[in-house]
């Protein structure tokens, strides 16, 4: 490598001045500018200093003096005078601190800036330029929404999530596609060579719907086509164009298919992304060049792809079922249609649940394992992971376990690790328990009212029950009247309480009783005007209030926080009311038997220790213990085991967890104590 | 996916996989392990990585770039990625551009010929403010006092220093190995020279990589003979003091009272001192100093060794800064730390010195050969009801405590009957219920200190065949007969947990060791569970899920 003093040397001498008197403009005079003179005068009189041009790098933000170096070693001198140009942009007043923010999101590896993207970036000044200061632009207004005007050297900090919501919600700013493309239509001009017949061909592509027409007349391509076509998001276009431009026809048309869905735009999803700019980013900037073998096609256009399963990974059945009929109406248009070879299998499953697969990976397993498994890395050998929420995925898009099995044993080189496919049968088989489905259901007594029902549409799902789509209900309703069939009142309701039961008629004369076991207890409820809810009350207030009357349920509510009060609500619907009344009641015992409060009253503290001992379960408490009687007090984490006397003072002999040793602390220096909260490690 | 002849492939991340079922795997291995850091080994594809630390760690060993690319190609199934090469080039150029030495006057050199880096580490603020000047040959000049803080911050800034300044040799102490049965193993022996390298200037300090079991306390002892000097021994917790302590006087010449425990029970400083992290640590209140650090400068110390130095706390970090003229030998299984102070490690203690993947000692019967087993049972109809409406930590001891465990502890228990055994719990009321049932002594963090070793004597003795523990057994605890580990309940998806455990039953010995992991189906422990099962497959180890519904 060429070493970084003789490339700065090579750099000063080959610009000469004016670079560096851009350098000194973008590192705002600091000291090397006298008052009244100009950059350029500046930078005439420090190059005859010797080691003035070092000291004015040395200057530099550290990531600019990085990137610059690297430049310089790589041979971009050329580039290193962008880098000048992009500090001097982003250094002045105010923006000062957002270059030194946007040095963080850059060592935090966000965004484009991660693994391989990061070096290639580099060689691509150009895109550095564009997308830096789309970063920073966002950086800069989100610090401003938040912080209002920032001064020059005023540190300003931003939570990193908030910057990532808006960064993904405005993916055109970073990409800055108007700009972009303009100059791409100039890169087109250069990489053709002055090939008239190409250039033509090119320029045809700024009207992609004509081209298409006149593709579809010479070869009778589907017309189809051409509407999606006319559809795209200008970028969506470029990356079709370029891609047609590399002759890479399976990798144009899977990105038309993947790029004209109808939320193309709305990027989301961080991760996603970061796969669209690296794709779309190596066409534009001529990776792959028009010379490229034909390996080289096959491996960006299974990016691509890449990038379409990760779109399916994430779609809900209608568009996943839209997509892969698209994918298979596409392959007609793929002149080598890949087969798997069964010597020589594209997947690797590993026992830890990564999934390897490699660029020459056939379209529709690209497709599919993006469905069941999760992006992690693109590169020559991309890298997926399977996971809990993946398979999930899979299985809410018509997967099954036996599917997700058969498929992954098939296409995996050495099929699929024991632990793996077992774990992937739980989660799918998890994933794959109960269904919801939205309709409206129609019991019939007779038969010959069944076929009334079964000729008006319904689905049959049990004998004489029928499951019409409930948007249809006045539809079925009228058919079902015109055949002189009457409904009757609905024979099952759903309770107040979600749970599914005879129906609760109010009135004294009509109280009843009903037994609720719950657990271990018995306990009579009930159900009459006494314990009726009233209409601002919450489900569990009326849950609570039928179990255990009125003052018990306002008792044990009092005794809940809001957010426990929301959680229980949620539970109703999924556990049943009787599990829930239990562990409210539950809850609400533990509370009073050892508070999760913060104690810091001696007495409270003492009695607290007194029952953590007596308790058979080794709960943890923190506590401030206080050595000395001034000192400040210190944190331990521990669990009580006796409680005793000496000397007149009481002790707890406790298991410190931070030691892991037993130790003695004396109660009255105990300033404060609180139980703990498992840690989720 | 893989060439049969070029085992490996180079990812434009800097990530390379190397295909296990290769017939070049070992001679790929090997030549990776030089420069490379071993990121996952599961059964087929093991992932390494290139970073700027395995990249200065192959510097430090005498490796170049040309060499780096040239063995890179000669594994490789396709050409290297511009970027990879850059950056192989970048960082190993880095390594040896900033050099410290020793010199006649009261500074250390710092010795950098490139001007344009000299400048910024003159501007640099972690560094410029440590500067005394500049010598006449335009070496940069820094207090001793600031030695480590130089290399940390440099460190930081992307440049590693090599550091030739040289050693204190500390006060003299004459440590022999008994010869009587006791024999270094081959990859123990050549860990300790090394990292000794004959006492020149480019040896005694860095971090040696063994597996768990793999014996790091007599690779430690073997430094400690090299080195002849009073030893400050820095470890985890008391019974690993307790462990070192035993193991110093049985392997070694030493009398016990040339060796000293320093832990919150006694602070005896004797020529060779044994502390826990804890001690060293234990302060009145946040804002006052470490009273133990003391411990540092009440001798002499001509060796430091860190246990465990994967967990190292951070204010160790900056007493170890302090001490740069000691030597410092740092011991673990892994170099990755879930703070990703990996960095810290490498400038303030040294370079990796020494790695051997645990398959590899099980290959060659140094630490026996494990399968793993992992047990599903489903929640009773009660236990499954209180689960739905329990919260989300309560549903995780609901599953961790799940009754139908015991029954699968027994027959475990019942299968391997006279193989030593250990079943280990997170709840004491688990492996209290487990111990009174199954009939087992139980030890946990209640269990006086004398009465442990006196169980885990018998344990070895072969007199108590099954032994329940508490997770205060996570931690070194030698108990090398144990052959079958029952993991009943763990915390949460530690993977630090789960070597460790699987650690207790690594001893040599011959058969296979088995360690099951029983949880419940179906529940947030079993995806836990899965979290620690990946880690273990990365390692290499072949898991078994089994199913008990029935």
């Amino acid at each position: 490598m060429a070493d970084s003093r003789t490339s700065f040397d090579r750099w000063v001498k080959e610009v000469g001045v004016g670079a560096v008197a851009g350098l000194v403009d973008a590192v705002g005079g600091r000291g090397f500018v006298r008052s009244n003179e100009a950059p350029v005068d500046a930078a005439r009189r420090l190059l005859a200093e010797p080691d003035a041009a070092s000291h004015i790098v040395g200057s530099l933000p550290p990531l600019a003096r990085e990137i610059f170096f690297r430049l310089l070693d790589c041979g971009g001198v050329a580039r290193a005078d962008l880098l000048i140009d992009l500090v001097a942009r982003h250094t002045s007043s105010d923006d000062a601190v957002v270059t030194k923010d946007a040095q963080m999101l850059a060592k935090r590896g966000l965004l484009l800036f991660t693994r391989h993207s990061w070096m290639w970036l580099l060689y691509q000044p150009t895109y550095v330029r564009d997308v830096f200061a789309g970063l920073l632009d966002v950086w800069r207004r989100e610090a401003r929404r938040t912080h209002g005007v920032i001064r020059a050297g005023e540190s300003v900090s931003l939570p990193i999530g908030p910057l990532l919501a808006a960064i993904a919600a405005e993916p055109l700013r970073l990409t800055q596609q108007r700009e972009v493309f303009r100059r791409q239509r100039l890169k087109l001009d250069a990489l053709l060579g002055g090939d008239a017949a190409r250039i033509d061909v090119a320029l045809r592509f700024a009207d992609g719907a004509d081209w298409l027409v006149a593709r579809d007349d010479q070869r009778g391509v589907d017309r189809a086509g051409v509407a999606r076509y006319a559809a795209l998001a200008p970028d969506a276009k470029l990356a079709f164009h370029l891609a047609v431009l590399e002759q890479c026809w399976p990798g144009a048309f899977q990105a038309l298919a993947y790029l004209s869905r109808e939320d193309r735009n709305e990027w989301v999803s961080l991760e996603r992304l970061i796969v669209r700019i690296d794709v779309l980013s190596r066409l534009r900037g001529g990776y792959v060049s028009p010379s490229a073998s034909p390996e080289t096609v096959s491996f960006w256009t299974s990016q691509l792809v890449v990038a379409a399963g990760l779109g399916l990974a994430e779609m809900s059945g209608t568009d996943y079922a839209r997509l892969t009929a698209a994918f298979r109406s596409l392959a007609e248009f793929e002149p080598h249609a890949a087969t798997p070879d069964a010597r020589n299998k594209p997947l690797l499953v590993q026992p830890n649940f990564e999934v390897f697969a490699a660029a020459s990976t056939p379209l529709d397993v690209w497709a599919r394992l993006g469905s069941v498994a999760r992006l992690v890395a693109v590169d020559a050998v991309s890298r997926f992971a399977i996971d809990a929420t993946s398979i999930r995925g899979g299985v809410a898009n018509g997967e099954n376990a036996a599917s997700i099995l058969a498929f992954l044993g098939e296409q995996s080189a050495h099929g699929i690790p024991q632990n793996v496919e077992a774990t992937i049968r739980g989660w799918a088989e998890q994933a794959g328990a109960i269904r919801f489905f939205r309709g409206l259901v129609v019991r019939c007594e007779a038969e010959k009212d069944a076929a009334i029902a079964r000729a008006a549409g319904g689905n049959e799902i049990a004998s004489g029950t029928f499951v019409f789509d409930d948007r249809d209900e006045d539809r079925v309703r009228a058919a079902l009247a015109k055949a002189g069939l009457r409904a009757l009142p609905p024979t099952i309701e759903s309770a107040d309480h979600g749970y599914v039961k005879e129906p609760l008629k109010p009135g004294p004369a009509m109280a009843r009783f009903a037994t609720l076991r719950l657990q271990s207890e018995t306990i009579e409820v009930q159900v009459d005007d006494a314990t009726k809810p009233a209409a601002d009350e919450t489900s569990l207030a009326r849950l609570l209030a039928r179990a255990f009357g009125r003052d018990e349920a306002a008792r044990l509510l009092a005794a809940l926080r809001p957010d426990e009060v929301a959680h229980f609500e949620s539970l109703i619907l999924t556990s049943g009311a009787l599990y829930v009344g239990q562990a409210v009641r539950r809850r609400v015992e533990e509370k009073a038997d050892v508070p999760r409060v913060s104690l810091t009253d001696p007495a409270e503290i003492r009695r607290t220790l007194e029952r953590l001992v007596e308790s058979p379960d080794e709960t943890e408490v923190h506590i401030e213990y206080a050595r000395n009687r001034n000192s400040t007090p210190q944190s331990f984490r521990i669990a009580a085991m006796d409680l005793f006397e000496r000397g007149g003072t009481t002790f707890i002999e406790a298991y410190d967890l931070g030691s892991d040793e037993n130790r003695l602390f004396e109660i009255a220096r105990i300033r404060s104590l609180t139980v703990a909260d498992d840690d989720a490690s | 996916m893989f060439d049969s002849d070029r085992p490996c492939l180079v990812q434009g991340d800097g990530s390379v996989l190397l295909d296990a079922h290769s017939t070049r795997y070992e001679e790929a291995r090997d030549v990776l392990a030089r420069f490379a850091e071993l990121v996952t080994a599961p059964e087929h594809v093991h992932t390494y990585r290139l970073s700027p630390i395995s990249l200065w760690n192959a510097a430090a060993l005498g490796l170049t770039a040309d060499s780096v690319r040239a063995d890179l190609e000669r594994v490789s199934a396709r050409a290297l990625p511009q970027n990879v090469a850059t950056e192989i080039e970048t960082h190993l150029s880095r390594y040896g551009k900033l050099t410290l030495e020793s010199s006649d006057g009261p500074w250390l050199r710092l010795v950098c010929h490139d001007l344009a880096l000299r400048e910024e580490i003159k501007r640099f603020p972690r560094t410029s403010k440590i500067l005394a000047g500049v010598d006449p040959d335009g070496a940069l000049l820094v207090d001793p006092l600031h030695r480590g803080d130089l290399k940390w911050g440099l460190a930081q800034l992307g440049w590693p220093v090599e550091d030739r300044a040289g050693f204190r040799r500390g006060e003299a102490l004459a440590v022999r190995l008994r010869g009587d049965g006791f024999g270094l193993r081959d990859y123990q022996r050549a860990a300790a020279d090394v990292f000794h390298r004959a006492g020149g200037p480019d040896g005694g300090h860095g971090v040696i990589v063994l597996p768990c079991g793999a014996g790091k306390t007599v690779v430690g002892l073997a430094v400690m003979e090299r080195v002849c000097a009073s030893t400050l021994v820095l470890a985890t917790n008391i019974v690993a003091v307790r462990q070192w302590k035993r193991e110093i006087l049985d392997k070694t010449d030493l009398p016990s009272d040339a060796v000293g425990e320093y832990t919150g029970e006694r602070k005896e400083i004797r020529p060779v001192t044994i502390a826990t992290y804890q001690i060293l640590t234990s302060r009145r209140s946040a804002i006052d100093e470490f009273p133990h650090f003391r411990l540092f400068s009440a001798r002499d110390w001509g060796l430091v060794i860190y246990d465990e130095v994967h967990l190292l706390p951070a204010p160790v970090f900056r007493i170890t800064a302090g001490i740069q003229a000691t030597r410092r030998l740092g011991l673990t299984a892994t170099l990755i730390r879930e703070d990703g102070h990996e960095g810290d490690v490498f400038s303030l203690i040294g370079p990796k010195r020494y790695d051997v993947p645990w398959k590899t000692l099980e290959k060659s019967r140094w630490i026996a050969e494990a399968r793993c087993h992992e047990i599903r049972v489903p929640l009773d109809a009660e236990a499954r009801s209180a689960h739905g409406a329990a919260g989300k930590r309560e549903q995780y001891r609901i599953a961790s405590e799940n009754s139908a465990k015991l029954d699968v502890v027994r027959r475990l228990v019942e299968a391997h009957a006279g193989s030593p055994t250990l079943v280990i719990g997170q709840y004491l009321d688990q492996v209290h219920r487990v111990a009174r049932e199954i009939r087992a002594p139980l030890v946990t963090g209640a269990t006086p200190n004398a009465e442990r070793e006196e169980i885990f004597d018998r344990f070895r003795a072969g007199s108590i065949p099954v032994l329940v523990v508490s997770r205060v057994a996570n931690f070194a605890i030698d108990l090398p007969c144990a052959r079958v580990a029952i993991q009943i309940s763990g915390s949460y998806g530690s993977r630090q947990e789960e070597a460790q455990r699987l650690g207790r039953i690594l001893r040599p010995k011959e058969g296979t060791s088995i360690f099951y992991t029983v949880v419940s189906r179906n529940t947030d422990e079993q995806e836990f569970a899965t979290n620690r099962q990946r880690f273990l497959t990365e390692q290499g180890y072949r898991y078994v899920v089994e199913d008990w519904s029935e």
